[in-house]
């Protein structure tokens, strides 16, 4: 360490010699108090000596000098001593940093804040690109920060991120910003420095530090609405377990660091620097680990937050998975399970699979009976079923509410919706018991006034317009200067309107015009007002009113397009004179074309009935061939194209038409119809116009009874590629094939589902998925199509169908109660006489037999094979069942004549069964004892009690 | 000059390597027996029973065959130990693959019957080679050895390794049921945070294959929902997987959510993967990828239902992490 020294006096050279050897091995020792006492005595007692007094003695003892001194808290006469060296010896570079890293130590260590800080400035501009320097500048921005130069601070640290390479040092900087910025509340700069910095987390040491701040922000931004970020602060944040092990693993690695480091590294190279920089930094970490170690796992809490912040960040699949992981997980307590359960359930609602949600919130239920959440799981299913248009899901859901939990302070709101639900379905009676439950046990509650009107109008949903109209005008008052007046205004007007008393319905209208310009119905109002004129004859004012709806009305304009066709007709057919009523005719057809013509309507419908009129208006007028022009027209504009739904319409039109032109019967009609559909698709498959070929044969397909087999769609699979197809035709094709040929079916059901997702057309659709899930035994998926064909198109032609399918689900799924219900229901219905009504029958039969009911089986296979013999199919089927169902309850004579009966029948007799039930009624001969047939007291099959419909 | 001068040294080079069939010679040589009393026996080993080893030793001019228990062995060396560093060599040159593989089977062929005698040290040299199988396409190579070794390692971080080298090796090598089967153990005992993601990327594969879109995304979303940024091997896989499944499923904002933040996370889409090769969507190297909001999303299909259970009524519930 020391050069050699001149030759002076022996005793005291010896004696220098002894003490600066005692300095130095004190120093490396690191006995720092011995080594400043030697040090001094050599400045003191051996001043004098030359040597001492030499430049390269003291360039080399002043600094070991000031640095004991430093170590030994002899902290004035350090600052000194380098003080002294730097003034002294400017020149010098391999001791002056050392020098200069250490006053300023000094100077921060007697609280000369603003000295320390110049200094480390000083020594960081020696040579700004050492390591050390980011050592210096991180120690001068602590002093920075704690003499409020905070600006400064942040600045500094900014720069050291931005120039250092990745590494330990970049990541302290920046996590120091980030700490200070928390401390400083400047939430802002927190939030940059957090979510927009590169944490290389994989080596980070301070992990811990990083993950609780992000832990806490995450908390913050969740609080604030910033639902983006907080997912992205979460992710900063390791689970417990992770960072316990990551903390031990960095911990361990930089000891090793700094074990290798300490010993390759000299003194005046920046040793003491980095001594002092990974002391403080391993203190840190061994008590961040002791603190996780000695705290409580904050994974849960943790997941849950971040759970909530992927749903409110509208990233609900995500959220499932992070709540059902949890609601799972049986090392959690019971409170955290039920808090994911229940967060759990919001996640499948929003991700829209309701009938999931719904078990999910059943589950819930008899998880956690006692939770104060279930009435709420349950309130928020049956919204969400009610926003998705799943009404009576959404019903018994409110029921399940009300039924368990009617002290709830949702109660009131649940009977509430649940009326209003009734009121979806078109189900005015139950929708007024509950409104009037609701009147009369929250007259003060806030929605009571609602609950009000929805009765009145429940009134008017049956017709009852006089007490529709006396439960208004008691409301009226209650809703002066509220939000419902006007709509109570409006209700009022309609309902006179309904009643027909034209004079009050106009003077309320105008009343409601004048009063509340901006109202949401005034639309409606004008509407209306047009109406309530021409129940008053003034048709003029009336289609003057008609012809200012706006287009932007949607299908209010088009209602009014085509009342004021409606009026130009009853004029034109009041007309004194042929002149006036030409002109009136002229009118009605540039009034009808006008509106096929315009391109700038947001929404046009009834497309075939404006043809339909402008075509009847040349058949008034005797022009024939023009009336068959407009539909030829108008099959050649839109009858190849895919996005229109209405050619079938079209041609119906043409049909009511053609049958005012041709004064011939049905039959010929339907004969002449089906002649030109011919030619139209001969010609169609000429020019290539696929889409209009396939429409024409699905025309023709309706016009057959569904039972009677045609090849009409076997035509279109051969002819027109599937993408030529439109959404009716892919539903129909599908519903059509689905039973027989379900892999080509499911074809076209496939196509459908994907690129008509919002089709009307897509009931078909869900017959078709209810079938192939029928098909592979899976019940329940089965039943969930065909609930949401029932609720979405009760009126669709395959709505009866659909109900005997749904039944048979029910069946095979255990629900009996459930079927028998639907299938009475059906009974019930007059459009369903005939053939669906004996399917129903059987399906009972079927129905109660899979109850282990079979004596209750029995009449309902006897009334099908007894009443409905005009369909020997369904009637042999029934007989069949019937003479099982006998066999199966012992009494093997009447299965025996059953089947005698069933096969007496010649047309049952040709029928495939009729082999079966042969070898069946050869068996039970053989099985019954000899005579048996003969007892004259033995009841016939026809004598058995029929059930009553 | 220069030419000649690259020739010959190429040509010694070449004479001090040695050749594939010199090691094995070598390898067949004597085994040196060490016992716990430090006393040393080479001999060529004539039957060994994991109880019992026999071994034939040169005794004056003839031979004899001397008889050790298995717990009286502290260790066994066997020869060829040298030439470790020449699989070193050939392993780390592309041209010697196969060359590396055959070695690594000739050390196995030589040593494979006596794991139970091998330190934990010497056991590496096996779990090199399942490494190096599975790296070089022989999947099949790798999961006969990890499945023979395993029973043989202690260390619990070498033992997960190894068991995530078992699954890979079932799934690249075909064994769709086996790797299924596993992945799904592995699923069961894996933190869902954790260092890999593997056996959830390995059933979201199958899935897909299989054209089961809504399992696949369910499961590659997994270990996405619960990532954080610590790494997570094969997460990169899992984004991609779940990125074209929910494409598949006509979701409309999830597959441009999920490329947005796969490139903020700083992920390349796997094109290492060969089900996953050139099908990187354009939107995910596009900026500005914030999907529309005003569209309704498709409502998923749904997973069949599962019929409740008295006993458990969690385990009926609709899942989606049990795929």
């Amino acid at each position: 360490m020391f050069g050699g020294f001149p030759a002076s006096a022996q005793e005291n050279i010896s004696t220098l010699q002894e003490v600066l050897a005692r300095g130095q091995a004190a120093l490396a020792a690191g006995d720092y108090a011995t080594a400043f006492k030697a040090f001094e005595t050599i400045q003191t007692t051996f001043s004098r000596e030359p040597e001492v007094s030499q430049r390269v003695f003291q360039i080399t003892i002043m600094p070991l000098h000031g640095y004991a001194a430093l170590l030994c808290e002899e902290t004035n006469r350090a600052i000194q001593l380098f003080e002294k060296f730097v003034d002294e010896f400017p020149e010098d570079r391999s001791r002056v940093s050392f020098v200069l890293f250490n006053l300023a130590r000094a100077y921060s260590e007697i609280s000369a804040v603003d000295k320390a800080i110049d200094t480390y400035k000083r020594f960081i501009a020696l040579d700004p690109n050492r390591a050390e320097a980011a050592l210096a500048t991180l120690e001068a921005v602590r002093l920075m920060f704690e003499t409020g130069r905070d600006d400064e601070a942040f600045t500094t640290l900014d720069n050291v991120y931005a120039n250092q390479r990745e590494g330990v040092l970049r990541t302290k900087a920046r996590l120091m910003a980030l700490q200070k910025a928390l401390d400083l509340s400047r939430s802002d700069q927190a939030r940059e420095y957090m979510l927009n910095s590169d944490w290389s987390v994989d080596q980070m040491p301070e992990l811990a530090v990083l993950a609780f701040a992000a832990l806490e922000m995450g908390h913050q931004l969740l609080a604030s609405g910033d639902y983006v970020d907080a997912v992205e602060c979460y992710r900063l944040v390791p689970p417990y377990a992770q960072l316990i092990n990551a903390q031990e693993r960095r911990l361990y690695e930089t000891k090793t660091r700094f074990e290798s480091r300490r010993q390759n590294v000299g003194l005046y190279q920046g040793g003491q620097f980095w001594t002092q920089f990974y002391t403080r930094l391993i203190a840190r970490m061994e008590a961040q680990l002791k603190g996780l170690r000695e705290a409580d796992d904050y994974s849960p809490a943790l997941y849950l937050a971040f759970g909530q912040a992927y749903l409110l960040a509208e990233r609900p699949r995500e959220a499932w998975i992070l709540f059902e992981h949890l609601a799972r997980d049986p090392e959690l307590s019971k409170q955290q399970q039920s808090e994911a359960h229940y967060r759990w359930i919001l996640a499948a609602i929003e991700v829209g699979v309701w009938e999931d949600a719904y078990r999910i919130a059943k589950g819930f239920g008899r998880r956690f009976p006692d939770s104060p959440l279930v009435p709420n799981a349950l309130y928020l299913l049956g919204t969400a079923y009610q926003e998705a248009g799943e009404y009576p899901d959404a019903i018994k859901v409110f029921t399940t509410f009300l039924e368990n939990h009617d002290q709830h302070d949702l109660a009131p709101r649940t009977l509430f919706l649940r009326g209003f639900n009734h009121n979806f379905m078109n189900q005015p009676v139950e929708a007024r018991a509950d409104f009037e439950s609701f009147i009369a046990r929250y007259p003060r509650h806030q929605l009571s006034k609602e609950a009000r009107l929805w009765r009145a109008l429940s009134f008017f949903a049956e017709r009852d317009y006089a007490t529709a109209l006396e439960a208004l005008k008691l409301l009226a008052p209650m809703v002066k200067g509220g939000r419902l007046e006007p709509e109570v205004a409006y209700r009022i007007a309609s309902t006179c309107y309904a009643m027909r008393d034209y004079e009050l319905a106009l003077s309320s209208i105008n009343a409601y015009l004048n009063k509340y310009p901006q109202h949401t119905r005034t639309d409606e109002a004008r509407v209306l007002l047009g109406d309530i004129e021409m129940g008053r004859g003034e048709l003029a004012t009336a289609r003057a009113i008609f012809t200012q709806i706006s287009p932007n009305a949607g299908h209010l304009f088009v209602y009014s397009a085509f009342q004021a066709g409606k009026i130009l007709r009853a004029v034109a057919g009041a007309a004194e004179n042929k002149v006036a009523r030409e002109r009136l005719l002229s009118s009605h057809i540039e009034h009808f074309q006008n509106y096929l013509d315009r391109e700038d309507l947001p929404l046009k419908g009834r497309i075939s009935e404006a043809l339909y009129w402008v075509g009847w208006t040349h058949v008034e007028r005797g022009d024939e061939d023009l009336a068959r022009k407009i539909f030829e027209q108008a099959l050649s504009l839109y009858g190849d194209d895919i996005d229109s739904g209405d050619v079938p319409t079209i041609i119906d039109a043409y049909v009511r038409i053609e049958k005012r032109l041709l004064g011939v019967g049905k039959k010929e009609r339907e004969a002449r119809l089906k002649s030109w559909i011919e030619e139209e698709k001969a010609k169609a498959q000429q020019a290539d116009r696929l889409t209009y070929l396939a429409r024409l044969s699905l025309y023709l397909q309706s016009m057959v009874p569904p039972e009677n087999p045609t090849n009409y769609i076997f035509e279109i699979v051969e002819q027109v590629p599937i993408e030529r197809i439109d959404a009716e035709g892919l539903g129909k094709i599908a519903a059509g094939l689905v039973e027989k040929y379900p892999r080509v079916a499911e074809d076209y059901l496939t196509r459908l589902e994907d690129e008509y997702p919002d089709s009307i057309h897509r009931s078909y659709a869900y017959y078709a998925r209810a079938q192939l899930f029928s098909q592979a035994g899976e019940y329940e998926e089965a039943r969930w199509q065909l609930a949401r064909f029932r609720g979405e198109s009760p009126m669709h032609p395959l709505a009866i169908k659909v109900s005997l399918d749904y039944a048979n689900t029910l069946t095979q799924t255990g629900e009996y109660d459930e079927a028998q219900s639907v299938l009475e229901d059906l009974l019930r219905l007059r459009t369903a006489k005939g053939r669906p009504h004996a399917n129903a029958l059987l399906a009972l039969s079927r129905n109660a037999e899979a109850a282990g009911e079979l004596k209750r089986a029995v009449p309902y296979a006897q009334r099908v094979y007894n009443v409905y013999r005009g369909y020997p199919e369904i009637a042999a089927e029934a007989y069949w069942m019937s003479a099982q169902q006998f066999e199966r309850l012992g009494d093997l004579v009447i299965a025996y004549k059953t089947l005698d009966e069933m096969l007496s029948n010649p047309k049952i007799a040709k029928l495939p069964i009729a082999a079966m039930a042969e070898t069946k009624r050869s068996a039970l001969f053989d099985a019954l004892p000899e005579g048996a047939l003969d007892e004259a007291a033995i009841e016939t099959a026809a004598n058995n009690p029929e059930v009553s419909e | 000059m220069l030419t000649a001068l690259l020739l010959a040294a190429t040509q010694v080079s070449a004479q001090l390597s040695p050749t594939l069939s010199e090691i094995r010679a070598t390898l067949q040589e004597p085994v040196t027996i060490v016992l716990e009393g430090g006393n040393q026996q080479t001999g060529q080993i004539t039957s060994w029973d994991e109880s019992l080893l026999r071994i034939e030793v040169s005794l004056g001019g003839g031979t004899a065959e001397l008889t050790f228990p298995a717990e009286d062995i502290r260790s066994i060396r066997f020869p060829g130990a040298e030439y470790k560093r020449t699989l070193y060599e050939w392993k780390n040159d592309p041209e010697r693959a196969e060359d590396a593989l055959a070695l690594y089977r000739a050390y196995y062929q030589q040593q494979g019957a006596y794991l139970s005698l091998l330190s934990q040290r010497e056991l590496s040299l096996f779990i090199d080679y399942a490494d190096f199988a599975l790296a070089q396409n022989e999947p099949l190579k790798a999961v006969a050895t990890i499945d023979i070794i395993s029973p043989y390692i202690e260390d619990e971080a070498v033992l997960k390794q190894l068991k995530e080298n078992l699954l890979l090796g079932f799934f690249q090598g075909g064994m769709r049921e086996e790797a299924e089967v596993e992945a799904r153990k592995w699923i069961k005992e894996a933190e869902p945070a954790g260092f890999s993601a593997l056996g959830w990327r390995l059933l979201a594969e199958i899935n897909f294959e299989q054209e089961e879109y809504e399992n696949a995304f369910w499961t590659a979303m997994h270990p996405i929902a619960f990532s954080n940024q610590m790494t997570m091997l094969h997460l990169d896989v899992c984004y991609a997987l779940a990125i074209l499944a929910a494409e598949e499923l006509r979701l409309k904002e999830e597959p441009l959510q999920l490329a947005a933040e796969m490139r903020d996370r700083g992920l390349a889409w796997p094109d290492y993967v060969v089900m996953l090769n050139g099908k990187a969507p354009e939107y995910l190297t596009a900026e500005n990828t914030e999907a529309e909001t005003t569209a309704k999303t498709t409502i998923i299909e749904q997973k069949p239902l599962q019929s409740p259970s008295p006993i458990d009524p969690i385990e009926s519930l609709p899942t989606r992490i049990y795929n």
